[in-house]
């Protein structure tokens, strides 16, 4: 891609379109918008591969820290114009989404299995999580939501909610370290 | 105007500057510090890895149509083509055949062919006969592979999946060996005069800003209410997480938390609402004082 082949930006997209996909429609309720920031997201990789550094991290978090901004600013937005209540969003949670399957997303059987592994492992590390600290995270991380408007929004102080954050974090990333050494 | 920040009110905020779950001017204000902060950077990016893999647990919703997918990728690559030509870069690629040339070629071939298929056809007789007794043992050597290999497939997927629980949990156990009888820790005994005489040990590994409590004969605190940890410093009481003991009184806590060697005064446990405090307001149950 930093030579500039488009063919190379279509050999990146039919690789990580499952999981980019996946993530943002998960964020966002319009269809609409799900596609726009899809394409924003690989767009914006193309435009800036010269800026990943493989030293800095892997190509995984480069790309789904993209994905999550982009989303996370269409998010913000909508919710500005509409002055949309978060209230509206379903209840689903991270555990029980992680059931789902990328079987359905992606043709390639060997990243299927890939994904579904780390989709499992990821499902009984947030298991393990209190129910307290994984709303916290949930909140955080697909809603959107800072600490003080997960406070205002739970009625908790927002020390706790900090606390609660901290905690989770921490544990899943002690979970999560062999997944990140294979990201890489 | 960007407010600065101590590293332990920096390093105690990454979690949520991963996560982008601070405001706009607290987030400046990690960030900024984190520029200039070696191990702040580290912990960052460590952080940005964990969360990235949360993307996994998102729905893969099966209404995304081979439609939609197909439509983002076309206007992607022609966007990326046109994008290449405008800045002008050129791809090294191998020419294409004009019609004509590809017609020229089909039609050698075909001459060639002609050529060589009477030679061919006795070649093949032969073969027929010879191959068709070969084929029937390899049909037969191929699906005792199949069923071999299908084998095979089920239970190296079975010992990954074991692997990697038993990595997890190895990588968790090391984390605790290393935090408690690491070169560089330092323990506190902490005490209570109450009448169950609950007792607990808290482990500081300096080189890794660990905390691991462990704590034995405590109480279950009453309904609604929690059991929470503090780090007495000279500056304040800081909050290093909230627990319940088991139902023989072992409690464990663990949490990372960077503060300098000597402003330890004492580790102290209060019983506090369900959920915490960001200050101690129940009662003192267990506390330990700090020797330097």
């Amino acid at each position: 891609m930093q030579s500039g082949d488009e063919r190379a930006l279509g050999t990146f997209y039919d690789r990580w379109y499952p999981i980019v996909n996946g993530l943002v429609a998960r964020m966002l309720k319009s269809a609409d918008d799900v596609e726009d920031v899809v394409e924003e997201t690989f767009w914006q990789v193309w435009r800036q591969s010269d800026r990943f550094a493989e030293g800095r991290g892997s190509v995984q978090t480069w790309l789904l820290t993209i994905a999550r901004s982009r989303a996370l600013d269409r998010l913000r937005a909508t919710r500005r114009r509409r002055e949309d209540s978060i209230d509206e969003d379903g209840g689903e949670n991270l555990a029980s989404l992680a059931e789902a399957s990328f079987s359905t997303a992606t043709n390639d059987p060997s990243l299927a299995v890939e994904h579904n592994e780390r989709s499992r492992l990821i499902k009984v590390a947030l298991g393990e999580l209190p129910q307290e600290q994984r709303e916290a995270l949930e909140l955080g991380y697909f809603k959107g939501l800072s600490q003080s408007e997960i406070a205002e929004r739970t009625g908790q102080p927002l020390g706790t909610v900090k606390t609660r954050m901290r905690l989770a974090m921490q544990k899943l990333r002690d979970r999560l370290s062999p997944l990140r050494e294979v990201a890489r | 105007m960007i407010p600065e920040l101590s590293h332990e009110e920096a390093f105690a905020a990454l979690e949520a500057a991963a996560l982008d779950a601070l405001d706009a001017t607290e987030r400046d204000a990690v960030l900024a510090h984190a520029d200039n902060c070696e191990s702040c950077r580290g912990e960052l990016a460590a952080l940005r890895e964990t969360v990235a893999q949360l993307a996994y647990a998102a729905s893969f919703p099966s209404e995304a149509t081979p439609d939609s997918r197909d439509r983002i990728r076309s206007r992607l690559t022609a966007r990326a083509a046109a994008d290449a030509r405008v800045r002008g870069i050129v791809v090294e690629r191998k020419p294409e055949l004009t019609s004509r040339q590809y017609q020229a070629i089909r039609a050698r071939i075909n001459v060639l062919a002609w050529r060589r298929a009477e030679w061919l056809a006795l070649a093949a007789s032969v073969l027929l006969i010879v191959g068709v007794g070969v084929m029937a043992s390899v049909l037969r050597d191929r699906e005792n592979l199949k069923d071999a290999l299908v084998g095979a497939t089920a239970s190296t997927q079975r010992s990954q999946r074991t692997t990697d629980s038993l990595r997890t949990l190895v990588m968790s156990q090391d984390s605790l060996i290393n935090g408690i009888t690491g070169r560089d820790v330092a323990m506190v005994q902490l005490t209570s005069t109450a009448t169950r005489q609950p007792k607990a040990m808290m482990f500081w590994d300096h080189s890794r800003n660990g905390w691991t409590l462990i704590a034995h004969n405590l109480p279950m605190p009453r309904a609604g209410r929690t059991y929470q940890l503090w780090l007495v410093t000279p500056a304040g009481k800081i909050n290093a997480g909230t627990f319940m003991p088991d139902t023989s009184g072992a409690a464990m806590v663990r949490a990372t938390y960077a503060l300098a060697r000597d402003s330890l005064s004492a580790v102290a446990v209060t019983d506090e609402p369900a959920g915490g405090m960001p200050q101690p307001t129940g009662q003192m149950v267990i506390l330990g004082s700090a020797t330097k």
